[in-house]
């Protein structure tokens, strides 16, 4: 297992080192120059303009330029600095001060879905093919189907706006609960999809579990149908599950990112999407390598819980 | 065989009639069989697959699917009607006094629950308060009743790690935990090799014997029966065809039905061919008058494609279910194969 392990965190170094190649180069090639706005100002002395470049090496060919970046984040931990949405900070300081509201946000949408995906799925397996299966089921189809942001969008509009029950926006400097008020929106808006995924998946693994022969053997043993729907059906349907909540983090990650615009919360994802139009590019290398660190850490985590998780999986290894 | 007649009877059941609903009709997968099961006996329920055999003993245990009808019929245990007794009384005897073990042992089991708790679990059920040591410990004994060999060791193993025939004895284990009086085998062997049949049956003797236990056993396997059964009920397309004690079904079967298995036994005596029974059983939402077997019966009358033929009786313990044995009807003719090899059957027998 530990062999194991450290030769998927290899693969995974590998994977970043490609992804950090492949983003430098994919956004010099993007049309455009941190610059444009500054060339436009008649007052700009070009010869500012050419020490502010040479600053960061941006004077010199695109490979010097690579060599330069990868240079100081191996070796110094330098992430170079945002050029254009906070001149001079360090990229890594940005980072730093974007991760907490990204992380809150997805941390307390996980809190909402998985609880009420459970249920729900829960509900559906129990009652399979009766009216509160069907009433679910439908309800899962239109959260599957329908994009986060579009869901972001309706209530901001109609539960925000029209009715007022919430703040439009992130409140960044009120007291907690005002916080919280604030985020009850967008964390909704981030869990629907998830809340359907998980409900779904949990219907079909637990009729599956329901209908098995070991079910049987557990009523026939003199298991009361809810004891034996607990320890047995129950336990064996969240098996799967654990591989399905872990990965689903980087899901509502990837949704927060147009979310997180629309209810202007400080969080990773509105910086990227904002830096990226302004050819921001140390900034946006930070956020999509943030980003890729994230995925692959789930789905690492996602591959060792299948042999933590699954006896058979655990103990066939061993021999 | 005589005294087998003055024992109590322990389980009984009466005209059951079970129907499944489907998108297509109702399947009449049961249709008015009685049976009943004396102290220390083995009654064997034999006949193909869809006989109702399954069905009839899921009955028993309370545990039919859904959409199952039971239209009429009465199972009685100890003086209750277990087809009337509420879910709550019923986790009483389910388990505790009716133990039943699966066909299919590999799917039984919960795959991720350890070995050893799903022993304890039933343990628990008849003393709650049971500590976890002595759970432990009358699981192994339990274990190694069964001839599960490093009991102890085993206990913390998951299913995964036993084979076929291991898994089958944790399956009976666990049906012995509660100390039933009466054991259900659903073809407890079909799904194991030709080898560990032999050792599974020797088991299931032996544990019979040693606790007194009535058994139910479900088979489709003529060969299985000789050497475990004291009464044979032959099912065909949800009726019981013929009764009578192992001896009588086997040295004079009557029903065409009966006849026809007997003769599809493989046999290493004879380097005949291996008979097999023609045609298919019927479609049982349209179950056909008359005998249901008639159809594929060379030796059919008119008579058994019109009318039902009532139980006719051959002994105080023998009926066969045939208008072959009506006084007007031409005597059924006996084929040479079956012939010889009941009298084969009837030497080995002596």
């Amino acid at each position: 297992m530990g062999k194991y392990i450290l030769k998927r965190l290899g693969m995974m170094v590998l994977t970043l080192f490609i992804m950090l190649t492949l983003c430098f180069f994919a956004l010099r090639l993007m049309p455009g120059s941190p610059y444009d706005s500054m060339l436009d100002n008649p007052e700009m002395p070009p010869e500012m303009l050419e020490a502010m470049k040479a600053k960061i090496h941006l004077d010199k060919p695109m490979l010097v330029q690579y060599v330069y970046f990868l240079r100081g984040v191996v070796f110094e931990g330098n992430w170079g600095t945002s050029i254009v949405l906070r001149p001079g900070v360090d990229a890594f300081t940005i980072m730093k001060e974007r991760i907490p509201a990204s992380m809150l946000l997805n941390v307390l949408s996980l809190f909402v879905c998985i609880p009420l995906g459970i249920l729900a799925g829960t509900v559906c397996g129990m009652f399979k093919n009766r009216l509160p299966d069907y009433l679910i089921s439908f309800m899962v189809v239109i959260f599957i189907s329908v994009p986060s942001f579009v869901f972001a969008s309706l209530m901001q509009y109609f539960l925000a706006s029209k009715a007022g029950w919430f703040p439009i926006i992130y409140n960044v400097s009120g007291t907690p609960t005002a916080q919280l008020r604030s985020l009850v929106l967008p964390v909704l808006a981030l869990s629907f999809g998830s809340i359907a995924t998980l409900c779904r998946y949990l219907r079909g693994e637990l009729i599956e579990t329901l209908s098995s022969e070991y079910m049987l053997l557990a009523r026939t043993k003199g298991l009361k149908r809810s004891q034996a729907v607990v320890r047995h059906a129950f336990r064996n349907s969240m098996v799967p599950l654990a591989n399905i909540i872990i990965p689903m983090f980087t899901n509502i990650l990837g949704g927060s990112m147009v979310v997180e615009s629309i209810f202007a919360v400080p969080g990773i994802g509105g910086m990227m999407v904002d830096s990226i139009t302004a050819n921001d590019y140390f900034l946006t290398i930070a956020a999509l390598m943030f980003y890729s660190v994230i995925s692959l850490t789930t789905t690492l985590i996602v591959d060792i819980s299948y042999g933590i998780i699954d006896p058979r999986i655990r103990l066939g290894a061993k021999k | 065989m005589s005294d087998m007649m003055n024992r109590a009877t322990v389980l009984t059941v009466e005209d059951l009639t079970i129907n499944f609903r489907t998108i297509n009709g109702m399947v009449k997968a049961v249709r008015g069989i009685s049976f009943d099961l004396k102290r220390g006996e083995t009654v064997a329920i034999v006949g193909e697959s869809g006989s109702g055999k399954s069905v009839s003993i899921k009955a028993i245990m309370g545990i039919l699917a859904g959409n199952a009808v039971v239209e009429s019929g009465r199972i009685l245990y100890e003086g209750q009607n277990l087809l009337e007794i509420g879910e709550k009384d019923y986790h009483k005897i389910r388990g505790c006094k009716i133990g039943l073990i699966f066909q299919d042992p590999l799917s039984a089991l919960n795959p991720i629950m350890k070995i050893g708790k799903q022993i304890t679990e039933t343990l628990k059920l008849n003393d709650p308060h049971m500590s976890k040591k002595d759970a432990r410990k009358r699981a192994v004994e339990l274990m190694e009743s069964v001839g599960i060999p490093d009991a102890d060791r085993r206990f913390d193993q998951y299913p995964f790690q036993f084979s076929g025939g291991m898994r089958q004895r944790i399956v009976i284990a666990i049906a012995l935990a509660r100390d039933p009086d009466v054991l259900i085998c659903d073809e407890p062997t079909t799904a194991l090799d030709v080898t560990v049949q032999a050792k599974i049956l020797d088991l299931i003797n032996e544990i019979k014997r040693e606790r007194n236990l009535s058994v139910i056993f479900i088979t489709h396997d003529m060969g299985v029966v000789a050497n475990m059964a004291d009464r044979i009920n032959v099912m065909y397309a949800g009726k019981i065809v013929e009764k009578g004690t192992a001896e009588e079904v086997f040295f004079e079967p009557a029903h065409p039905y009966t006849r026809a298995l007997l003769a599809s036994m493989p046999d290493l005596e004879t380097s005949e061919k291996l008979m097999s029974i023609p045609g298919v059983p019927p479609n049982m939402i349209y179950p056909p008058k008359g005998d249901a077997f008639a159809a594929r019966n060379q030796y059919a009358m008119k008579i058994d494609f019109q009318q039902e033929p009532p139980f006719f009786k051959l002994s105080e313990t023998h009926y066969a279910a045939t208008w072959a044995l009506h006084p007007n009807a031409p005597e059924l003719p006996m084929p040479e194969v079956l012939r010889a090899r009941i009298q084969r059957m009837k030497e080995a027998h002596k």
